[in-house]
């Protein structure tokens, strides 16, 4: 693929790692596995400072010696269950709050287990048994009757014939009975397809499984059966920890996203601080000084964050550039109202109180931001 | 640990005169390691990290009666230099003692003498890792370890299964170099350190010493020739110490009590504990060895499964194998050779807890806190000296001319804590014997009503020695006990009522350290969960703190920085609640915002109102004016009144508003709407309705306007609300009304109230007759 496509998917962006780590660790894999589990480990959380050595003999045209830059910030145990789970019988389930980066951190795993991200279902509320089974070619099928040629296969059944990690995002978007079909793939790795009789049925290949994302919390969403989720080992995909690596997540994504379109992020650092610190106190309900926050109902994940970032970044790039402090009240309100009323009055509330106690004790910025809660009172 | 580090460790691992076992307090796989370490480096004599005092115990300890968990305790008379140490099977120190036992090697506690000591609770236990260590947090970092805890198992237990003991042994230590080195140690760790070196000059010739992996490079250093000189009287060698005592050494007061696991879990809110004990000590019987781990982790997931299902949960078998699995490879892939606790946690939690924070999320914890906490309790060789809280309290409440064991009838006693000494110290003592839970002393009189003279009911029965035996569990003097009693209180579920009642025990108890970390726990989780009557009572209590009005506990310099930080939190938190009880038909709502309203009337005048004020009066302008339009009918009344009261309204206007109320209350229903109206506003405005005849005139008036159909109508409604007044607010009340007529209301009657009855009857039938004549045109 070329420049045209907006995002590369994760193996094409990152060939060059997972050749290395191929290379790079030569002991057991489970079968059917691109990589072992420690390399696919490294591979998402990254090996530190740690510059990896390849043996002498391995690997034609590969780097000697390469530092693994971790891809998933956050928690590197987690991501060890998950490479755990996805060898053993059960498939993975990430769940957590929406702009957690859990369909990234599925992405990932794919591309690296099997080496390949794409085979994925969406889950919408449209999302019918045929999206996870298999469909037909109408027009094969009245022509030459059931027959293997007329099967489409879905994601699911292609990464059971190749042995390669299937993907559903959203599981819980789509409706509790489609839900279901998954349940005895999982359990009997084998899809029936009756039509072709005894020779139609397909048995997962050493390698096959399933990784799940999920949103438990949000608008919109179905209970899963619990068949189903017995089926599952659950993840739990927490926000970011840690306020540094969260400012510094932001500014990488939303400078990737200003670079899509050929600008530049130009965004002081203390915007940017002022900004995910202000999603952080009102997403955990206790601001970093420890004072009580009102949560309003409104999701605000790191996704959201950036979001706000690149907007600022791009009205600084395309407009007369102003003070981006002064814009920063008004797209928190637009992240903040948007279904319950009260959050407006609790986003007042969280300037009344953290933002003007700041203030008072001399902080500029914040002293800048409180001056601009006009802008809130609409 | 790299390099000179490294160079350090071998030194320490090489040394014989002593021979250095370095522990945390608590660890399976030394304890495992320690028979066979002893075995071969031989020892003639044990040293172990313990007060001196506690010299005479270590008999009782390692009697092989003895069962495990036990706690030895010592402490000053006067309730400093507190140190504690829970021992169970999976304890290096017990294990070096039972060796020492069993081998007939003498056991020698080294430790700096209590009576020399200064310090505070808590101090010396294990690892004396402080968190704030910068090397300990890079370990942290490194390791993905949350504390110092953590990080020991991922270092020490997880990898040391199945090792060489001398292998341990070297990890145990290099674990102690890496948090010393670079940090600087401080005073009171190199005193005992200098103390302990000095002790090793005794004589023997194959020393062992077991201590805190922390503590073991001050063994590397040259043994000092002479003990460092301590003044007599335990004043300790520091300048700024107070004396203890009139000279002399000071009295020490130790002993041993059978323990739990539930106490000693870390997490109980204990000292010196461990988290997971059924857990440790199942890796200790395993002798630490990696199949046998393993087969003890299978037996962990299946007995938390049945937990599980006795909840209600289903987790059948293919859970249990997948969580072993999950278990088993994570270690794996970690490079360990057993699965270590954090593996069996994160097996559990996912291949369990299907990502559900509550609802079965909840149960699995409690499943596996039966499980891996356990419930194991020990119990003391027979012969056993008793000793602790029992004489402790008999002492003291001799000393403070309590009644004793043996009075027939409780006696009567009226204290005045403010103003006596002895009250006070009375005062205390009673309070913390309540806290405990021992029957001996009730405190008389109406609840929740201040009065500085306190009426106590007071008798020793037969209960009360009982119930101090159980209490001995907690601690060994009263003060100890009694904060032991209320942690455990508040460890478990804790509602914000809960709190509130420990806050106020604690400071009765004259706890000031429970004390501040209640407030410190008010004020983080207060503000989210408690309703509006208790951040009311939060907000007294403080008030009562700073005043002094507690006798058992003057607030410090500390305490008082944090009352300074919870009042406006929690002020701010009354004020969002305001909004949540918009809709309520409680009167103590009523009563609650009145409360608030006091607190921001007591703001400069104007102040609060001009929104300069506290943080957050902006929005309480905002909450009440919405309830005034749109709350419940009581709480329209309330909140209007109190806006009144705060000036965001003229009174003038709500006077109208008031008596348009009666003039609305006309359909069938609307009764009920007007006396929860006026309810709300008396409730909150008595004294305003009182004060202002600006206020009462338009009410009075539109009653007085009324026909008497129409009055009688509303009649009952308005006596239900004046019901909400006390009568003496009643009377008053009629005297405002008086003072508006201006003339005097004669309320007896001079006839029967049946004839007047039939006279207003009549009255009434003419009028209706002359409305019906035709109107004539003169």
């Amino acid at each position: 693929m070329s420049q045209a496509v907006q995002q590369l998917p994760a193996e094409e962006l990152h060939a060059r790692e997972l050749a290395f780590l191929a290379a790079w660790d030569g002991g057991e894999r489970p079968r059917g596995w691109r990589l072992t589990p420690r390399a696919a480990v490294t591979f998402v959380a990254g090996s530190g400072d740690e510059q990896l050595r390849l043996s002498r003999k391995a690997g034609d045209g590969l780097p000697r010696s390469l530092a693994i830059p971790a891809k998933f910030v956050g928690n590197r145990a987690l991501v060890e269950r998950a490479v755990v789970t996805l060898a053993g019988e059960r498939g993975l389930m990430l769940v957590g709050e929406p702009g957690t980066a859990k369909s990234m951190l599925s992405e990932l795993l794919a591309a690296a287990v099997s080496g390949t991200g794409s085979l994925t279902v969406q889950g919408t509320a449209g999302t019918t048994e045929e999206h996870l089974r298999y469909g037909w070619n109408y027009a094969l099928l009245i022509a030459k009757g059931p027959h293997a040629e007329a099967l489409v296969p879905s994601p699911v059944m292609a990464a059971m014939r190749r042995g390669a990690i299937a993907r559903v995002e959203e599981v819980t978007r789509c409706l509790p009975e489609v839900q279901d079909a998954l349940v005895s793939i999982l359990s009997e790795r084998r899809l029936a397809v009756p039509e072709l009789g005894e020779q139609g049925t397909v048995f997962a290949a050493h390698g096959f499984n399933l990784v799940a994302t999920a949103n438990l919390r949000d608008r919109g969403v179905s209970e899963m059966s619990a068949a189903l989720k017995r089926r599952f080992n659950f993840e739990l995909v927490e926000p970011i920890p840690d306020l540094e690596l969260e400012t510094e997540l932001v500014r990488r994504q939303a400078a990737a996203a200003l670079a899509r379109v050929g600008a530049e992020l130009r965004l002081d650092d203390v915007v940017l601080a002022a900004l995910v610190t202000a999603f952080r106190d009102l997403r955990i309900g206790r601001s970093v000084e420890g004072w009580a926050v009102e949560k309003p109902g409104s999701v605000m994940s790191t996704a959201e964050a950036v979001g706000v970032a690149t907007s600022l970044g791009l009205s600084a790039a395309y407009f007369t550039p102003t003070d981006p402090l002064a814009l920063l009240p008004g797209y928190l309100l637009g992240v903040v109202r948007k279904d319950d009323p009260q959050d407006q009055a609790r986003l007042l509330g969280y300037w009344d109180s953290t933002v003007k106690r700041r203030a008072d004790e001399g902080s500029e910025t914040w002293a800048r931001l409180w001056e601009m809660r006009t802008a809130l009172e609409e | 640990v790299s390099g000179p580090a490294l160079d350090t460790v071998e030194r320490l691992a090489e040394l014989r005169r002593p021979f250095v076992v370095g522990v945390r307090h608590h660890s399976p796989v030394i304890s495992a390691a320690m028979p066979a370490l002893l075995d071969a480096a031989a020892p003639d004599v044990v040293y172990l990290e313990l007060a001196e005092e506690l010299q005479p115990w270590l008999e009782w300890l390692g009697h092989p009666d003895l069962v495990a968990p036990v706690a030895l305790a010592a402490s000053r008379r006067d309730g400093r230099g507190l140190v504690f140490y829970p021992y169970a099977d999976f304890s290096p120190e017990l294990a070096a003692l039972r060796w020492a036992v069993r081998a007939g090697v003498s056991a020698r506690a080294f430790d700096l003498p209590v009576a020399h000591s200064m310090d505070e609770p808590g101090r010396r236990q294990g690892l004396r890792a402080r968190d704030d260590d910068s090397g300990l947090r890079r370990l942290q970092r490194a390791y993905g370890a949350e504390d110092s805890e953590e990080l020991w198992d991922r270092m020490i237990e997880a990898p040391g299964a199945g090792q060489p003991a001398e292998a341990v042994r070297r990890s145990a230590l290099a674990f102690g170099w890496a948090l010393r080195a670079g940090a600087e140690v401080d005073e009171i760790d190199l005193r005992r350190e200098a103390w302990m070196r000095g002790r090793l000059e005794e004589g023997f010739a194959r020393p062992a010493v077991v201590i805190g992996a922390y503590h073991a490079a001050a063994f590397l250093e040259e043994p000092l020739t002479s003990l460092p000189s301590l003044p007599p009287g335990g004043g300790g060698g520091r300048p700024s110490g107070r004396r203890g005592g009139q000279g002399g050494q000071a009295e020490v007061v130790c002993s041993i009590i059978p323990y739990s696991f539930e106490l000693l879990d870390s997490r109980s809110g204990y000292p010196a504990g461990i988290r997971d004990p059924e857990w440790q000590q199942s890796v200790f019987e395993a002798g630490a060895d990696p199949a046998r781990i393993e087969a003890a982790l299978t037996s962990a997931v299946v007995r938390v499964c049945r937990r599980a299902r006795e909840l209600g949960h289903p987790a059948g078998v293919p859970d249990e194998r997948e969580a072993v699995r999950v278990a088993v490879d994570l270690a794996r892939l970690r490079g360990l050779p057993a699965p270590g606790r954090r593996e069996l946690v994160e097996a559990l939690q996912t291949c369990l807890a299907q990502g559900e924070p509550l609802g079965r999320g909840r149960a699995i914890a409690s499943a596996m806190g039966r499980v891996l906490v356990g419930i194991r309790g020990g119990s003391l060789a027979r012969g056993t000296p008793r000793s602790g809280l029992g004489p402790h309290v008999e002492e003291l409440v001799a000393r403070l001319r309590l009644p004793s064991a043996g009075a027939e009838r409780a006696v009567e006693l009226r204290l005045d804590p403010l103003r006596s000494d002895l009250d006070r110290r009375r005062h205390v003592a009673l309070e913390r014997l309540a806290a405990c839970g021992v029957p001996y002393g009730s405190r008389v009189g109406p609840p929740g009503v201040e009065q500085i003279t306190e009426r106590w009911d007071v008798r020793w029965t037969a209960a009360t020695t009982a119930m101090l035996e159980l209490a001995a569990l907690y601690g060994v003097t009263l003060d100890q006990a009694a904060e032991g009693a209320l942690r455990r209180r508040i460890a478990g579920a804790a509602g914000a009522a809960l709190l509130l009642d420990a806050l106020a025990s604690a400071a009765a108890c004259g706890l000031g350290g429970l004390a501040l970390d209640l407030l410190r726990r008010i004020r983080e989780e207060l503000p989210r969960r408690a309703t509006l009557p208790e951040l009311i009572g939060a907000l007294d209590l403080c008030d009562r703190f700073r005043r002094g009005h507690e006798p058992g506990w003057r607030p410090g310099a500390d305490a008082e920085a944090e009352l300074a930080l919870v009042e406006p939190e929690l002020e701010a938190a009354a004020i969002r609640q305001v909004e949540g009880v918009a809709g309520s038909d409680r009167l103590d709502d009523a009563r609650a915002l009145l409360a608030i309203v006091r607190r921001f009337s007591s703001l400069p005048p104007g102040g609060a109102a001009s929104g300069s004020g506290g943080i957050g009066s902006e929005r309480l302008r905002w909450a009440l004016r919405r309830m005034g339009d749109g709350g419940s009918p009581l709480m329209q009344g309330a909140g209007g009144a109190v806006r009144v009261l705060l000036g965001h309204d003229e009174a003038g206007a709500f006077a109208a508003r008031l008596a348009s109320w009666v003039d609305a209350a006309a359909g069938p229903g609307a009764q009920s709407i007007l006396a929860a109206r006026l309810k709300g506003a008396l409730v909150v405005a008595t004294p305003l309705l009182e004060a202002s005849a600006e206020i009462t005139g338009p009410l009075v008036a539109r009653v007085d306007e009324l026909d008497d159909a129409a009055f009688l109508l509303r009649l009952p409604a308005l006596r239900e609300a004046f019901e909400v007044l006390s009568p003496a607010a009643r009377e008053r009340f009629l005297g405002t009304i008086r003072s508006v007529h201006g003339r005097e209301i004669d309320l007896r009657l001079d006839h029967a109230p049946e004839l007047l009855a039939r006279w207003a009857d009549a009255d009434r039938a003419g009028v209706a007759a002359a409305a019906a004549l035709p109107e004539v045109v003169p």
